[in-house]
């Protein structure tokens, strides 16, 4: 008897449980009479900068308490399906931070709403001067219409151990023979330190490094008029830049044996292991070395842009904010954007994490926040007024969105680290690549 | 004939030996990783670039601090619970009857409905990714618990029905004969004679069906869209940010996922061998 | 062996059963229903479609996908050929460690609750969690790996896990098979339970060895359990997406670019849904082929 009343009043209570949770689930919070716009972010990550944005919401809401701004931060490498999913269902949020190309691939698909009054205005009122170079906002410009407005800036950079390079009485090197002569000469294997680090695997971020050696050699993915020429008019420009890029692990061995798997993370971590006198690196490498090493980070430096053959250049990717087409309040929704551009407003988010996001105004930089630490005060002098786009010279490219996320032009660096192909051949190959991403994308258009 | 004994018990520890030497080292290597991020998780960030071995100098919990009092683990800690112990509930009952129909019944079609649960599985979860948030959409279950919790018993379904099936089959029939003859109706027969000798298959699917629901990633990212609402799996993936990996946010959090499960499991893992002492087909 | 009930007055029975096995299959029919079936037919349909810009969405494109993919893809095949060795040697090896495992901790032995706990671990790690530790595992110089094989004095220089092509194919493997095993070993473990004494006194009696009794009772009697499982593993594997996007991307040199990450590009980089649709299709009526095939082997057993 005992077992069997057990077994019935365990199911019973099992089906009650059930019941009370699939209630509580169903019942969600009431809707209010006030606009509610969604916001969806790819930048705001952890509690540092997730307090901050709390705060300016907070802000926001007590000057505007009719507009409700909910932020959702679209967590880890799977943005896209996210986004793209949303798309599909008509179902994107009113306002979204994006990556560098998300704005112009939803525009491709007809969901964003063109943003052509703001630049109007801005003009007029001397904002758009203020930004910090064009190629920032060029990037969103599109079919004649702009699908989104910059707000802050995702930069690369070299840093490198001051110490290491003072005992060998070496100047900080500008242009590339400095710069190699620098590596070669502070790769130390005795002591366990390699000359240079940098992400070489398969990742997105490895692409985004090969940029900058890209056009200091006066190569690059496009041409002005955005056509495709990386293995064509570009390839000798762009072979000498692989090569350099490669040679520190392929000729001279001076980088860590493994960095053909490494992502940002696997390189930053032999940095701040202080086992490298030079590291290609994201902004953010700043904020890790106060935070992680607040030893070591007296002793490193940031270098400025390098001379390549051709030009002094750097990489900065703007990401830019932008309204989509399936919002019901798109006044609101701009309101928000500009109250969130305006002049110093996102200062908080840039202190949270130093280096990790960067102003998109010229004047946000005479904030003394950037001149008191020397890092920051590195990268405002030496590397900011170099930066250009992955998309260099060309204006708004949508495939580009395409092009950097299947990691196409990190493809050739990976292929020549790892030794499966020739920097001839691995250029050849994902010029290929890219070239199916145009034709796709002109098929489509065309039909 | 006691001479023969001796060397069998013998034989017998040896044997013994040998399975406990292996388990122990099959063991080491599934819970190594775990282990050291464990470990990892209570030292300086920066001692995890030393390259060696060893044990913390130091133990700090201040990245659990940090975790606890600035993210929203609980909070997803519990919905994850909540989404993966109900889809569970579902899951379990609806592929034991599914199992049983196939396994006893045999209807016409019955084994094509199972080849057919199968398909749903080959196609690329990727691909099923768009059509299945529009669907959800037109429910009205978009960013509700709700909606996971009824979507992952799909999922699951496949391997909880051929999974039961098949463990049906393999309890002999003459039982569950014997009874009706006794006059048992097949809800008897299925209640009180198949599912106590079930037990492990059942355990199994449940645990299957929770951890798929634990684990899962694609599915609640897109169609779960407020912060609050959040399995485990998407708030520890916030912490694999665009900026690089958050070792001081993760190893924790990953730690204090595991752990209560290990515990769980150590409670759970008696109904995996229930069948053994449930009697019924013991000779 | 094990007839159906064939007795008088069949016909009403014969009704009375196939009403009540259809209403215990119908709770399962109307999840799947419900949830997957128009998702599934529409996935398949999109793949006779192509995605146009501007609005209009996906178009009917007939068989174009299909042409285009036969005749001119090199890196499908590629990714087709990398995935199907991927599949073949991951069931392969956890089918084995699963069986071994599960033989292990059906033994008698003290302690088994604990061995049994500790088994599963892998299991209740997020597989985006498990990518990031065993990158971090794996990496040449800070790696657990590499640090244990030095400190051990086994190796003098860092071994390249991720970085070389075929190594990093490996490497994924056993990722793969550390994730997985403990579902084999469970599953199989139940089927081993499910096995009834009175076989095992009776290959005892006939003064079968331990081995023997494995080899001529376990196995047999464990078939149902395994076509199961190894059929559902790869199928699992075949779709492996997660863990292979955040630890190698898919490199070094695509070394470890499978179907699904190819299918996940193309749908949501390169906004070709359609032609994505069509390399899943293709997959699936190679994954159903083989399935079809696999479970005749079942039929036979059951029969």
């Amino acid at each position: 008897m005992g077992p069997a009343v057990m077994r019935k009043i365990n199911i019973t209570l099992l089906v009650l449980i059930s019941c009370v949770l699939l209630a509580a689930t169903t019942l969600s919070a009431a809707p209010s009479g006030k606009v509610n716009l969604r916001f969806w972010t790819t930048h705001i990550y952890g509690p540092e900068l997730e307090q901050a944005m709390k705060e300016l919401l907070d802000q926001w809401h007590r000057e505007n308490p009719d507009i409700r701004v909910t932020y959702e931060n679209i967590p880890g490498g799977d943005v896209q399906a996210k986004f793209m999913t949303a798309a599909k269902g008509d179902n994107l949020p009113d306002i979204v931070d994006g990556w560098s190309y998300q704005a112009l691939q939803l525009a491709q698909m007809g969901k964003v709403l063109p943003l052509d009054d703001i630049y109007a205005e801005w003009s007029k009122s001397g904002v758009l001067a203020d930004i910090v170079n064009e190629s920032a906002y060029r990037k969103f410009y599109w079919k004649g219409h702009y699908w989104g407005i910059p707000w802050e800036l995702d930069i690369r950079v070299i840093a490198y151990r001051k110490d290491l390079l003072e005992k060998k009485g070496l100047a900080v090197p500008t242009t590339w023979e400095d710069f190699e002569k620098a590596v070669l000469a502070t790769h130390d294997p005795k002591n366990n330190i390699y000359g240079l680090t940098y992400a070489a695997g398969f990742f997105n971020f490895t692409g985004q490094i090969f940029v900058p050696f890209m056009v200091q050699a006066g190569g690059g993915i496009l041409n002005k008029e955005g056509k495709l020429v990386f293995a064509t008019d570009n390839f000798e420009a762009n072979l000498k830049a692989l090569k350099f890029m490669t040679s520190f692990a392929t000729v001279h061995k001076v980088t860590p044996p493994g960095i053909g798997s490494y992502d940002w993370d696997d390189s930053c971590a032999i940095f701040l292991a202080g086992r490298a006198a030079f590291s290609i690196e994201r902004g953010n490498v700043i904020t890790r070395l106060l935070t992680e090493r607040p030893d070591l980070a007296p002793k490193v430096g940031i270098l400025p842009a390098l001379k390549g053959p051709a030009a002094r250049l750097a990489a900065g990717f703007c990401n830019p904010l932008f309204i989509s087409a399936d919002t019901k309040y798109p006044d609101e929704a701009k309101k928000f954007i500009l109250w969130l551009t305006e002049k110093g407003r996102t200062m908080a988010l840039f202190k949270a994490r130093p280096g990790q996001m960067w102003p998109v105004r010229k004047s946000d930089y005479k904030d003394p926040f950037f001149k008191n630490n020397h890092l920051l005060n590195d990268v405002v002098k030496g590397v900011l007024p170099y930066i250009v786009d992955m998309a260099y010279p060309a204006p708004g490219v949508p495939e580009m969105g395409a092009i950097d996320g299947e990691k196409m032009f990190a493809a050739p660096v990976n292929d020549v680290i790892t030794g499966s192909r020739t920097p001839e051949e691995a250029l050849k190959a994902a010029h290929k690549n890219m070239q199916r991403v145009f034709d796709q994308s002109k098929a489509t258009q065309a039909r | 004939m006691s001479d023969r004994r001796v060397k069998r018990t013998r034989k017998r520890g040896l044997k013994t030996v040998l399975v406990y030497v292996l388990l122990i080292v099959a063991c080491f290597f599934a819970v190594t990783p775990v282990v050291w991020t464990a470990l990892c998780s209570v030292r300086p960030i920066s001692e995890l670039y030393l390259g060696k071995i060893t044990l913390p100098r130091v133990l700090t919990f201040e990245y659990y601090k940090r975790v606890l009092d600035q993210t929203m683990f609980i909070s997803y800690f519990l919905n994850s619970v909540k989404v993966a112990g109900l889809a569970t509930i579902i899951s379990t009952f609806i592929g034991a009857t599914a199992g049983y129909s196939l396994s006893r019944f045999r209807v016409p079609g019955g084994h094509q409905y199972g080849v057919f649960l199968l398909l749903i599985q080959m196609f690329p979860p990727v691909l099923l990714v768009i059509p299945l948030f529009l669907l959800i959409k037109g429910f009205g279950l978009l960013n509700t618990h709700l909606g996971l919790i009824c979507l992952y018993p799909t999922l699951t379904l496949p391997f909880t029905t051929w999974m039961l099936r098949g463990f049906f089959d393999t309890i002999p029939r003459q039982l569950e004969e014997a009874a009706m003859i006794d006059g048992a109706t097949w809800l008897q027969s299925f209640l009180k004679i198949i599912l106590p000798v079930s037990g492990p298959g059942i355990a199994t699917v449940a645990i299957y069906s929770f951890l798929l629901a634990w684990n899962e990633f694609i599915f609640a990212l897109v169609l779960v869209q407020t912060k609050a609402l959040r399995t485990l799996p998407l708030g520890l993936a916030a912490y694999m940010e665009d900026f690089g990996i958050r070792w001081d946010l993760l190893l924790p959090s990953a730690t204090m996922a595991a752990l209560p499960m290990m515990i769980f499991f150590m409670f759970m893992q008696r109904f995996l061998v229930k069948g053994l002492t449930a009697g019924a087909v013991k000779g | 062996m094990m007839g159906r009930v064939r007795g008088i007055g069949t016909a009403r029975k014969w009704f009375r059963k196939h009403r009540i096995g259809y209403l215990l299959i119908l709770p399962s029919c109307l999840f799947v229903l419900g949830f997957i079936i128009i998702p599934l037919f529409e996935g398949i349909s999109l793949s006779l479609t192509t995605e146009e810009f501007g609005g209009r969405g996906a178009v009917f494109a007939g068989a174009a996908n299909y042409v285009s993919l036969f005749r001119s893809d090199a890196a499908f095949w590629q990714a087709m050929l990398r995935t199907l060795v991927w599949a073949i040697a991951t069931v392969a090896i956890v089918y084995c460690t699963g069986l071994a495992l599960s033989t292990l901790l059906n033994q008698d032995i003290r302690g088994r609750a604990i061995f049994r706990s500790l088994l599963l671990i892998p299991w209740v790690i997020p597989n985006i969690v498990v990518a990031s530790i065993w990158r971090w595992m794996y990496h040449d110089q800070f790696g657990f790996i590499n640090s244990a094989l030095t400190g051990l004095g086994l190796i003098s220089q860092p071994i390249q896990w991720l970085s070389d092509p075929t190594l990093a194919f490996i490497s994924v493997i056993m990722v793969f098979v550390w994730k997985y095993t403990p579902f084999m070993t469970i599953t199989l473990l139940a089927g081993m339970q499910s096995i009834s004494h009175d076989y095992y006194e009776a290959a005892q009696i006939d003064g079968a060895s331990s081995f023997q009794s494995f080899l001529y009772v376990t196995l047999p009697l464990l078939k149902p359990v395994s076509i199961t499982s190894t059929l559902l593993l790869s199928i699992w594997a075949f779709n492996h997406f997660d863990i292979l996007y955040v630890l190698t991307g898919g490199g070094p040199s695509k070394a470890t670019t499978l179907l699904s990450i190819e299918i996940y590009n193309r749908a949501f980089f390169s906004l070709d849904i359609g032609y994505a649709a069509a390399m899943g299709c293709v997959m699936l009526l190679g994954l159903l082929g083989f399935a079809v095939l696999y479970l005749k082997s079942y039929a036979q057993t059951a029969a």
